[in-house]
């Protein structure tokens, strides 16, 4: 068999719709998802290649809506010289039978609908192996049957599955999770995987796409697919293609008390001129002094607009009042005594830790109100 | 705190090293013209406690002397029982800048070390009190960039304000509340979120959330149901079309019929031997009844005859009870009959004598009526007559006034007698006075009313005129009105009139009397007595010879008892007959019935020949249907015995029948539940509740983050109210009172019954009260309100000084608006609160500081650089 080139991708959910984001930014990114198909389909153009598998999780839902079902397959029929090859996931397992159905039923020809463990022939010499979910929570590892499978001598065996495996889940059942030595078991050149997000290699025969457009902060970066190249008993060989039009980035900031804060968070951010695609979740920890304190938010405020998100999670930043703070509030008389005392409320182990943190905002809040 | 010595080197215009001398405890006054540098010691005093050596901020810079270099302070003080001296140097140069601080001489610390433990020294007392030294700046240096008087009075005002904020937050803290105040009221209300801000309206969304999120969570489920349950109907479809099952259902449902005919065949023959036993049993019973009924029958006919017997004799006795009761019968109704006609005769007679009783009765009381009316027709004739004999006589009251005219006259008439000339004789002998004939008595005596002639016996006549006052005129006058009066009442006299009244009287009561018989005989008047007398009818002809009507009812009563009695012995004789006459119908009766039973006792044994040989056979046939009976019991036992269970196999059939059709009718059941699932699913589907679901999540857990953002801000922001709120109170509670109370002698000293009241909120002196009217504080005048802010330093000073805690006031031509009278106050007042504190004056005013008192402080180069911890002024 001579090589064989294909894109290994998963997890499009499409028709997710991000309530948990803004309005302005809710509408950016579902279309962001839809177009995961046609940069696919660019991506499968630009190398050539005349096969996508998609391992599980095409769709967010069981039942999505018919606008998005529809338009989805519209936009893999039009993908000329390309099939498109679904494995139903977790998140659309075949439970869902009318999803199924329909797809069954409305697919064009270059969409194939994976709905059983029937090795099917991607080209002359190349079997594919599916393992679809028929259920959301399946118990079982569902590629156990492929080393049983019989595909004709000579036949380059690539395996297809959703679901964990014990290297990245290991809290989870054991015998749910895919076996990481898989491939080798079952005498796969290939085994593509889905069901985590993030671009991950099992082994040298067994990869995690990751998503072609990213969902959440879980992961930096931009979404991608993999380009697969395998041939006879060699190791696959495996390039990314970022597909991802939205990068996703978790800034941390770890803050001590002689730090220049405010341009430690500045350097934290990326150019100005990728912000605007960029979606941002900045978590900053330590300890900063009130005048630091206001400088980090005001340099967070200014910044924040220029991207097309930007989460702040300032609530594991301890503030530390010195004596210069105080005095610059007040050095003395009731302002001091009201600083002095929410100071003292902080540092009050008697106190519970909520009522702790309620008085050091408002310390904060009333040197922003005198000072800031 | 006690400030000993001050030095300094490079400040301003002293470039050379100066010091200023004798500072002790209570008044020091450092009384110089103007640029002679009070302002400098001042500045530079300030600075050495308050302006760390590192810092080059304005306050710096301004001590630094116009020709350059470093400016350098040094001061020696006394302070928690030692003896301190601190030195500080500022300058743009870091490695020039410095700070050294001695204890008692030795060094306790220099630069950072040096500041920490100077900041313990100052450091504000833990209840928020003012730090340090007390300071009262000159309120003219503020003029420096402007000048104008009203700036530096402006300025004064200010550091009152500034004091007070010190104490109480004063305005900042008022800014700081109202800000928080009215970020917590667009939040919250005390009884809740405010009502359209954003943490209700947060709330509002996270609860529309939550409620759509449990719709669509219901909806999806739903969904999800429908799902599993059309996979479970494929399912159930897929198994039902597999055509095995079908033909096995197919096998036992002809299986079942076969058994099922079969079965039903025997129960035919068992059906028809159970009729047949039945008709044996019907047949032996027929036999047993037809033997009881022939003995029954000879029983009968011997028992008839003897029947007919003995009613015959029955019969024949009630004819002859009948005859006998028909003869009474009639003897009582005879007697009946004359007691009736004895009665009616007696009822008869009585009416009559009633009638004629009643008859006599009428008369008499028509005679009584008619003797009633003549009396009182008479009666009316007299009241008549009299009422017209009263009506003719006068009136009481004529014959009063006729009286009373008379009596007039009387009266005239005697008056005239009283009025006239008297005459008493008195007769000493024989001879008399007369007139006419009449002689007068002696000693009597006697009125002349008219001309009289009096004969003297033996002498003549004597004519006496009474003259003009006894004329008679009064008498004539009332004589004249009784005779006018007398001729109207029509009577010739009072005596006349008088009689007519009396008669009229008389005649009065003579009518009273007969109107009162007329009212007695006829209390209803003549007319009704006449009606009465008219309804009695006139009396019929006497109705002669019969008894008294007592008599007549006691005939009656007694005839009327006899026909009683005879009634009841006609019905006793009546009712004895017709008894006589029922007993002999039912002697009939029963003889007819005995005859009737003989007869069909005779005809029921006529066909069967001899009784005795007719009962033979009846009993050989009821033998027979016996045997036959128990021959067809025994044959539908055996056929019992052997018998299936129909039941069971009906049941069989129908099971593997209605299973057949069950299978077919779940088929197409089954079918149109898929169809209706696919149909429901299409339409959830199409709304896209799952994806709506995940992000109506989605949005509500950013919802449920913003209402705990906002309620964390509602905590912040009450927590910092709470906090500032505390602190002012305490500050107030700690402080306002007690510079108050301290304020007010202080006040007395210049306005001796003035009081200052302070504003409750910003604590700012409002006005000054003085003698009853309020002078607004902005209208006072530049040195009054000067005065007054000094004032409120000491005040401050004398309080802390109270507390153990006595800090140095330090005044920088503080009184420079105050005339010389109030100046002296002022003295009085520093005086006053100089005796447990130091109060160190800079002042320009050189004449009018001169009463001040106090030591008085030079300022001279420095004549040593001072050993570290020693004394600058030595």
């Amino acid at each position: 068999m001579a090589r064989f080139r294909f894109l290994h991708s998963s997890d499009l959910h499409l028709g997710k719709r991000f309530g948990s984001f803004p309005e302005e930014v809710r509408g950016r990114l579902v279309e962001a998802r839809h177009d995961a198909l046609l940069r696919l389909a660019g991506a499968a153009a630009n190398e050539g290649l005349g096969d996508i598998l998609l391992a599980g999780d095409t769709f967010d839902t069981e039942m999505p809506s018919d606008r998005v079902r529809v338009q989805a397959l519209h936009a893999m029929a039009g993908a000329e010289g390309v099939s498109w090859w679904i494995l139903p996931g977790n998140h659309d397992s075949l439970r869902a039978e009318p999803l199924w159905d329909a797809l069954r039923a409305d697919a064009p020809p270059n969409v194939h609908v994976l709905d059983s463990e029937a090795p099917r022939d991607l080209a002359p010499g190349v079997s594919l192996l599916p393992a679809p979910l028929r259920h959301r929570f399946p118990g079982a590892d569902l590629t156990a049957h492929m080393p049983r499978i019989v595909t004709p001598e000579g036949h380059l065996r690539i395996g297809l599955a959703h679901g964990p495996t014990s290297t990245f889940h290991e809290d989870g059942d054991a015998e749910a999770m895919i076996a990481p030595d898989r491939a080798k078991t079952a005498g796969l050149s290939y085994l593509a995987l889905g069901d985590w997000h993030g671009r991950l290699e099992i082994n040298a025969r067994t990869h995690y796409s990751g998503t072609p457009e990213f969902d959440r902060f879980r992961h930096d970066g931009r979404g991608a697919c993999l380009l697969v190249s395998v041939e006879g008993g060699a190791l696959p060989e495996v390039q990314r293609i970022d597909t991802g039009r939205f990068e996703w980035r978790s800034v941390r900031l770890a803050l001590t008390p002689g730090l220049d804060a405010a341009a430690e968070a500045r350097r934290h951010l990326p150019p100005a001129d990728t912000r605007r695609d960029m979606l941002v979740r900045l978590r900053a920890s330590g300890t900063l002094s009130l005048p630091a304190r206001s400088a980090v938010e005001a340099a967070i405020e200014r910044a924040a607009p220029e991207f097309g998100h930007f989460e702040t999670d300032l609530s594991a930043l301890i503030t530390e009042a010195t004596a210069d703070d105080l005095d610059a509030i007040a050095p003395s008389g009731a302002l001091r005594a009201t600083a002095d005392a929410l100071l003292d409320a902080t540092r009050d182990s008697t106190r519970p830790e909520p009522d702790r943190r309620t008085a050091a905002r408002a310390l904060d809040r009333l040197w922003s109100l005198l000072l800031a | 705190m006690e400030i000993t010595a001050l030095r300094l080197a490079n400040v301003r215009r002293f470039t050379d090293p100066v010091e200023l001398r004798g500072i002790g405890p209570g008044i020091n006054v450092l009384s110089a013209p103007n640029e002679h540098g009070k302002s400098t010691f001042f500045d530079a005093l300030h600075a050495v406690f308050f302006l760390p050596h590192r810092s080059m901020n304005r306050e710096a810079q301004a001590l630094i002397p116009f020709s350059g270099g470093d400016p350098e302070v040094a001061v020696s003080f006394n302070a928690e029982g030692a003896a301190w001296r601190l030195e500080k140097r500022w300058s743009k140069s870091p490695g020039r800048k410095s700070a050294r601080l001695w204890r008692d001489g030795t060094l306790v610390g220099q630069a950072g070390q040096a500041e920490d433990v100077l900041g313990k020294l100052l450091a504000p007392p833990t209840d928020g009190g003012p730090a340090g030294l007390l300071w009262v700046r000159q309120g003219v240096t503020e003029l420096a960039a402007g000048g104008a008087e009203e700036v530096a009075r402006q300025s004064l005002i200010a550091s009152v304000a500034g004091e007070i904020d010190a104490m109480t937050g004063g305005r900042r803290m008022e800014a700081i509340l109202a800000r928080v105040t009215d970020d917590l009221g667009a939040l919250v209300t005390t009884r809740g979120p405010k009502k359209g801000g954003a943490l209700d309206a947060a709330i509002a969304d996270r609860d529309a959330l939550r409620l759509r999120s449990d719709t669509l969570q219901a909806d999806v489920d739903t969904l999800s149901e429908a799902i599993a349950e059309r996979r479970r109907v494929r399912r159930a479809l897929q198994g039902l079309a597999d055509p095995e099952l079908a033909a096995e259902r197919e096998q036992a449902l002809a299986a079942a019929n076969s058994a099922l005919a079969e079965g039903e065949r025997y129960n035919a023959t068992l059906l028809s031997a159970r009729d047949a036993e039945v008709t044996a049993r019907a047949l032996l019973d027929v036999a047993r009844d037809g033997r009881k009924r022939l003995a029954d029958a000879i029983e009968e006919q011997t028992a008839a005859a003897v029947a007919v017997v003995e009613t015959s004799q029955a019969q024949q006795e009630a004819q002859k009870q009948l005859w006998a009761k028909e003869e009474a019968f009639s003897v009582v109704s005879k007697y009946h009959s004359a007691a009736r006609a004895a009665a009616e005769d007696a009822r008869e007679l009585y009416r009559r004598a009633v009638f004629a009783e009643q008859a006599a009765e009428a008369g008499a009381q028509r005679a009584r009526l008619e003797g009633r009316l003549k009396k009182a027709e008479t009666a009316r004739s007299i009241h008549e007559t009299a009422q017209a004999e009263a009506l003719a006589g006068p009136d009481p009251e004529v014959v009063d006034r006729l009286r009373a005219l008379k009596t007039a006259v009387t009266l005239a008439k005697q008056a005239r007698v009283y009025a006239a000339p008297a005459i008493r004789v008195i007769y000493d002998g024989p001879g008399r006075v007369r007139i006419g004939d009449t002689a007068l008595s002696g000693e009597i005596r006697c009125p002349i009313s008219e001309p009289t002639t009096l004969v003297l016996d033996g002498i003549g006549r004597l004519l006496l005129d009474p003259g003009a006052g006894t004329d008679g005129a009064d008498v004539a006058t009332a004589e004249t009105a009784l005779t006018k009066a007398l001729a109207q009442a029509g009577y010739p006299d009072l005596a006349a009139a008088e009689a007519a009244l009396v008669s009229r009287k008389t005649a009065e009561t003579a009518a009273l009397e007969a109107m009162a018989r007329l009212t007695a005989e006829a209390p209803d008047g003549i007319d009704a007595l006449r009606a009465a007398l008219a309804a009695i009818a006139e009396p019929a002809a006497a109705d002669d010879g019969l008894p008294p009507s007592v008599e007549a009812a006691a005939a009656e009563r007694a005839a009327s008892q006899a026909l009683d009695d005879a009634e009841i012995k006609l019905r006793d004789a009546r009712e004895g007959r017709d008894h006589a006459r029922s007993a002999l119908a039912r002697a009939d009766a029963e003889r007819g019935a005995a005859d009737s039973r003989q007869m069909r006792a005779d005809q029921a044994l006529a066909s069967g020949g001899a009784p005795t040989a007719a009962l033979n056979s009846a009993d050989a046939h009821l033998a027979e249907q016996r045997r036959n009976a128990e021959n067809a019991a025994a044959r539908r036992a055996e056929l019992e015995a052997g018998a299936p269970d129909l039941d069971l196999l009906r049941a069989r059939h129908a099971r593997a029948k209605e299973a057949l059709e069950n299978l077919r009718s779940e088929v197409q059941t089954l079918s149109i539940r898929r169809g209706a699932l696919d149909a429901e699913i299409r339409a959830t589907a199409s709304e896209a509740i799952e994806e709506e679901l995940a992000e109506t999540n989605d949005r509500l857990f950013a919802a449920e983050q913003r209402v705990g953002g906002l309620e964390d801000e509602v905590a912040t922001l009450r927590c910092l109210a709470a906090a500032l709120d505390a602190a002012r109170s305490s500050a107030r509670t700690r402080y306002v009172a007690p510079v108050l109370k301290e304020l007010d002698p202080l006040l007395r000293l210049i306005w001796p019954e003035a009081e200052l009241r302070i504003d409750a909120d910003s604590l700012l002196p409002t006005e000054l009260v003085r003698r009853g009217t309020g002078e607004p504080f902005d209208m006072l005048s530049g040195g009054t309100r000067e005065q007054i802010a000094l004032m409120v330093r000491l005040a401050f000073a004398r309080m802390l000084a109270r507390d153990g805690r006595p800090t140095p006031l330090i005044l920088d031509d503080a009184l420079i608006f105050s005339d010389d009278d109030r100046i002296g106050a002022m003295f009085d007042a520093l005086t006053r609160q100089a005796m447990d504190q130091q109060v160190i004056v800079f002042s320009c005013r050189q004449r009018a500081f001169r009463d001040l008192g106090g030591q008085v402080l030079h300022s001279a180069p420095a004549i040593s650089a001072g050993a570290p911890g020693g004394d600058a002024s030595t």
